[in-house]
Formats: structure tokens, sequence, C-alpha cells
């Protein structure tokens, strides 16, 4: 068992390997507030376990091996990007950050070529694993601004788009605040 | 304090282990009952874990730490024990030492000794009395090696001293927690392994898997190393680096093992068991060499042996060298054999304990298992096959282990014991060698 990396053709919202429109995003596709999404790996047993080793573990270096590849991912996908476009990972609660002593997030996004700005905080705990798809979609916004940045592109850096809700819950507090132009880019999908 | 003292003396533990108030942990700091201690030791240039005693710079990683905002060093070696890193100091205990409970007679147990095994407890006893540094028990399987430990644990429990039975595998520990909480009342007796969850808790007498012994420091005045040969304990540096810390300075040592190979074991005071508690000799194994062109891989041995077994009502053992192996052959050995129940078993395997179980009640007749079962769990009748035992997984210590699995009840004191090969190894050769050594000292 290896790392499986996404190739063409894949769903053109989410970037999940498939067909066209995948059947998750047929089924719910929210008011379209990012541009799109694109990720390097599909999820497998392998991956989860490289996962729960970086991320839970907090084993930081293997970002290092997986680095490379994030990096000619973004590229190719996102070829022509304006001179202004700037990625903003998504936050972990104060508390889960202290436990961990890093965000995965930041860590995916410093393997690319464009500055990171801290533009979100979360106003409460992230609990989402335990909830099911319905109750992570219609749960309350997590996020609120914590800055502000001149950018004509955002994208929006996190580790997994499972059912795109945290990704979308974050496009949304940008787009409230002005920001129109928003993508994101993801490890897994 | 004594509940604390009891908790938290002898180990190493980070800050989310100690499951402290904040108010308490200060507390305990400024009236040094708690001593923070630095994570990592540096030496010379190289960089060594407290925890782990890891010093190989690759097991090492860096990381921008949020919490101090500086990139700093972490162990990955210990890694899945919870991170150390160079801003979490490990702490360990300083306050008053723990009072255990007083007890006349913390032993229960009523049972008999034959007299092999009363010799090697008057040993341990002795040891343990006299503080001798360090006693090696050289017992066949199946010898009764656990009611040898009863008296000398015992007398230690008497004496407010703290005991550890370390093991190499969390079955192990399983198996032995019961049998102790019924030989022992009114004793705190903790088990810990990998994943139970009770590591908040401690006892007088602890028995772990060794790589719980990582969160020990100078905690232990009798430390049982069960199966001292065994892989990991000698292939993992960390280990023995563990053991020794566990232990304080004036501790015995007591070490169990059914085949003493490595030289610095051979020096130590040694008492041997050759005889098995019920009397009868080890069961010599039957070598099967699997010709050549022979495309079976030693099954066309198996069939064989299966339809002249002297007895076909025991239960039958099945060990395989690799995972893949024990996948390919389960439903071979289904569709050969379909009124037996068949059941197959490995290391990552989620339901392993209720397998074992389940082959204890009786409710399979046909174990196939990679080498996790080789050492401390015990079937009453079964017989034991390994296949391709020319495998480099099939150590002299593994296969001696494998062939004791056979014949531990009086009331079937034998069993078959094949090895099929197609090239001899020292291993194979080594082990028959000293289980045949063993029944002459025996008086077989
Ligand atoms: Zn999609
Ligand atoms: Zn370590
Ligand atoms: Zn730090």
């Amino acid at each position: 068992m290896q790392l499986h990396v996404i190739e063409e053709p894949t769903c053109d919202y989410c970037g999940r390997n498939d067909l066209g429109v995948c059947n998750d995003c047929n089924r719910w596709r929210p008011h379209m507030l990012i541009n799109k999404n694109r990720a390097v790996y599909r999820y497998n047993p392998f991956l989860k376990d490289l996962i729960t080793r970086f991320k839970y573990r907090g084993d930081y270096i293997l970002i290092e091996a997986l680095s490379l590849m994030i990096k000619q991912t973004f590229i190719t996908a996102y070829s022509k990007l304006p001179k202004k476009t700037v990625l903003v990972p998504i936050p972990l609660s104060s508390k889960r950050l202290q436990n961990r002593g890093f965000n995965q997030a930041e860590a995916i996004a410093k393997c690319l070529p464009y500055p990171t700005v801290q533009l979100l905080r979360r106003t409460e705990g992230e609990k989402q694993a335990k909830k099911n798809r319905k109750q992570r979609l219609t749960m309350k916004n997590p996020f609120e601004l914590m800055d502000q940045v001149d950018a004509e592109l955002i994208i929006l850096i996190d580790d997994i788009y499972t059912t795109g809700a945290t990704i979308h819950h974050a496009a949304q507090i940008l787009k409230e605040n002005g920001y129109r132009n928003i993508s994101s880019f993801t490890l897994v999908r | 304090m004594n509940d604390q003292a009891q908790r938290l003396a002898g180990r190493l533990l980070l800050h989310e282990e100690l499951q402290l108030s904040e108010p308490e942990m200060t507390h305990y700091l400024a009236t040094n009952k708690l001593t923070a201690l630095s994570p990592f030791l540096k030496n010379f240039l190289s960089l060594q874990c407290r925890r782990c005693g890891n010093k190989q710079r690759h097991l090492f990683g860096e990381m921008p730490c949020s919490n101090c905002k500086k990139t700093h060093a972490y162990c990955r070696k210990c890694i899945n024990m919870g991170r150390v890193m160079a801003c979490t100091p490990l702490y360990w205990w300083t306050g008053p030492k723990p009072v255990w409970p007083q007890l006349a007679h913390p032993m229960v147990w009523s049972g008999q000794l034959t007299p092999a095994q009363q010799k090697a407890s008057n040993c341990i006893y002795h040891a343990i009395k006299t503080g001798q540094a360090s006693l090696l028990i050289h017992a066949v399987c199946g010898a009764g090696k656990t009611e040898m430990l009863f008296e000398g644990i015992a007398f230690a429990l008497k004496s407010q001293k703290r005991i550890c039975l370390a093991t190499p595998r969390a079955d192990v520990v399983r198996e032995l927690l019961p049998r102790f909480e019924q030989a022992f009342l009114g004793v705190e007796i903790v088990g810990l392994y990998g994943g139970n969850g009770a590591h908040q808790q401690t006892g007088q007498l602890t028995i772990a898997t060794t790589h719980q012994l990582l969160r020990y420091q100078h905690a232990f005045d009798v430390m049982i190393i069960d199966e001292v040969d065994a892989f990991p304990y000698h292939a993992d540096p960390s280990l023995p680096y563990a053991t020794k810390r566990a232990q304080t300075q004036q501790a015995t040592t007591i070490y169990l093992t059914a085949t003493p190979r490595e030289k610095r074991l051979k020096r130590l005071p040694t008492i041997f068991v050759p005889v098995r508690y019920h009397g009868y000799p080890l069961p010599i194994p039957q070598l099967k060499i699997v010709p050549l062109f022979d495309h079976s891989h030693g099954l066309t041995s198996l069939w064989t042996w299966y339809k002249g077994r002297t007895d076909p009502n025991r239960q039958l053992l099945i060990f395989t060298a690799t995972i893949k192996q024990a996948n390919q052959l389960f439903p071979v050995i289904k569709r050969r054999y379909p009124d037996q129940r068949v059941m197959l078993v490995h290391a990552n395997d989620a339901e392993r304990i209720d397998k074992v179980r389940q082959f204890r009640d009786k409710q399979l007749d046909i174990l196939i298992t990679t080498t996790i079962l080789e050492r401390g769990v015990t079937f009453p009748s079964v017989d034991v096959v390994v296949l391709q035992a020319d495998h480099h997984v099939f150590d002299q210590a593994a296969l001696v282990q494998i062939a004791g699995r056979a014949g531990r009840d009086p009331k079937d004191p034998n069993g078959d014991v094949i090895f099929i090969y197609s090239g001899k190894t020292r291993a194979i050769a080594h082990a028959v060698r000293a289980i045949k050594r063993m029944n002459k000292k025996a008086g077989f």
C-alpha cells in the first residue's frame, strides 16, 4: 500500500478523482463559495496512518517527505495566479495548537511559493470528527476574521477536504468581509 | 498525599500524563515534591532522549514550535507514547515515598510446588531477601515459572518493596494479571500495556510490557524480566535502557528465560529448572524436510503428518513466518479440512484477543498464527506445526518457545511438534539440541 496521487480527471469543483462533478458535489455545492478545491492525495489507509503520525502524534518532519509533491501539484493546479495571491491556513483552536505544537495546515502552506497570512481564528473548539455529515454542514460557523490583507486571490489551505464544510465555513467568513476570489488546496481529498 | 505518592512515585511523565490541576502542579513544584527534568541530555555534540535513551540523530526531528516560538528538537523514537520535545520537561516525583498496605499474608495461593519449582522458589526468595543483585532462572517452557515467583513476591510485598514483572508481549500481561490477582489479596496490582489506558494507575505490583517501563525511573526494588531473550528486548536498545532506569539502586533483578543465548546472561548466578511441572519431558520436534521439486511449499508434509497424527482430538497451531503467508494458507486449510473450525490471527489483528480466547475455549480446531503466539500464551492440548521453519524470524529462542506450546497439560503431556523446512538452519539445529539437553538434565 502506498500514497495515491490524484491525477486527471477530477471533479472540477472539489478535486476528487472522478469524471465531471462528483456525487458529493452534485448533492451539495453551497453557493459556489470557492472557485475550486485541489488536492494532492487520495485518502487510503496508508495515508491515514501517515496523517495520524504527522498530525496527532506530531511527527513534524514527515511533511518534508511530501513537500515536493505538494508543491508540484499546487503549481500544476494553479498555473497562472495573480501577483497578490495569499495563502490562508485553516486555524486550530488555541488549546489544540498548544497540544500539538504546530498547525498542520500551516506546515502544508510552508511548502508553497506564496506568502502565508493568518487571517482567521476559531471562535470555538473543533470537534467535527465525531459529527455526522448533516451535523457538520449545519453547525454554526466556527471562524472569525482576525486580520486584513490586500489580496487578489486567497487560497485556503487545509490537510483534508472531507465534506468541504470547514473550507466553506472559512470561505463564507472571507466572502462576508469582501474577499471575492477564493480557492482552496488540501493535502487529501 | 500518599495517594499522589502511590500514583506518581517512580514515574517519569509528560505534563499531560501527570493529570494534575494547575494549582496542584505549581504547589508540588514549589515544594520540590515534583521535579522537572530536562527532556534531552546533551553530551558533546550529541543529543539523548531522557525517556527512551535514543541517541541516533535520524531519530530526532525538528519542528517550529508554536508554544515557545522556536524551532527545536523532538524525539521520534518514542513519539507513540506522547511527544518528548526540547520545551517539555519530564516530571519525576521527589515527594514522600509511597506507603503500601501492611499485609501479614498477602499470598492466598495454596497450590503445591514440585521439588524443582520449590528449589527455584527458594533461590528467588533468598535473592530478594538478601538484596542479591541478579539471578537467572533457566526454566523450560511449562516449568511453572509464575508459581515459582509467588513466595519471593509475597516476601517483597510484606517488606514494602515495589515489584515489577516485565514481559515483551501484551498477551502475556493479559494472561498473567488475573493469575496474580487470584494469588494475592489486598495488594494493589496493575497491568500495563500499550493502549489499555491504565497508565494512570499504579500499584505495589506492576505487570507490564517492557515498553511501558519508558515511563518509570527508580521505581522498583524487584525487577523480574520475563523472556529476556525474546524479541524485541534484545533488539531494541531502549528496552534494556528503560528496564535499568526503572529499578532502584539496590534492586534485585530476576531474569527468566528458556534459552539463554547472550554471554552476559550465561555469567549470572543461574538456577536450572529442566523439568516441566507435570514431570513429563519436553516434546522433541520432528523434522520434515521439504523435498526438492516440491511445489506445495511443504504442505504435502503437513497433509501426510495430519493424516497420521497421534491424537486427532488435539487442537492444532500452525505457525507461519509472515502475515502474507498466513493469509495465503488460510483458504487452503479451510478447503482441505472443511469440517474443522479454522481461524487466522496475526499481530495487527484487531480481533486478536477474541480469537485467542475462542481457541482457548475450544470453539476453534485450527489456529493459523504468526509468531505472536510463540510464548507466554498456553493452551492445554495442542499439536504445533511450523511451516518454513528455516525462515529468519524463527530464531532459536522462538523455535524453543513454539515447541514449548505442546504438552502443557498433565492430562495430555505429549503433543506433536513438527518443523517443516527446506534447508536446516543453525536455529533449528540449536533449538532441537537445547530441548534434548534440557530433557537429559531432567533425567530423561
Ligand atoms: Zn466534487
Ligand atoms: Zn525518546
Ligand atoms: Zn517548544
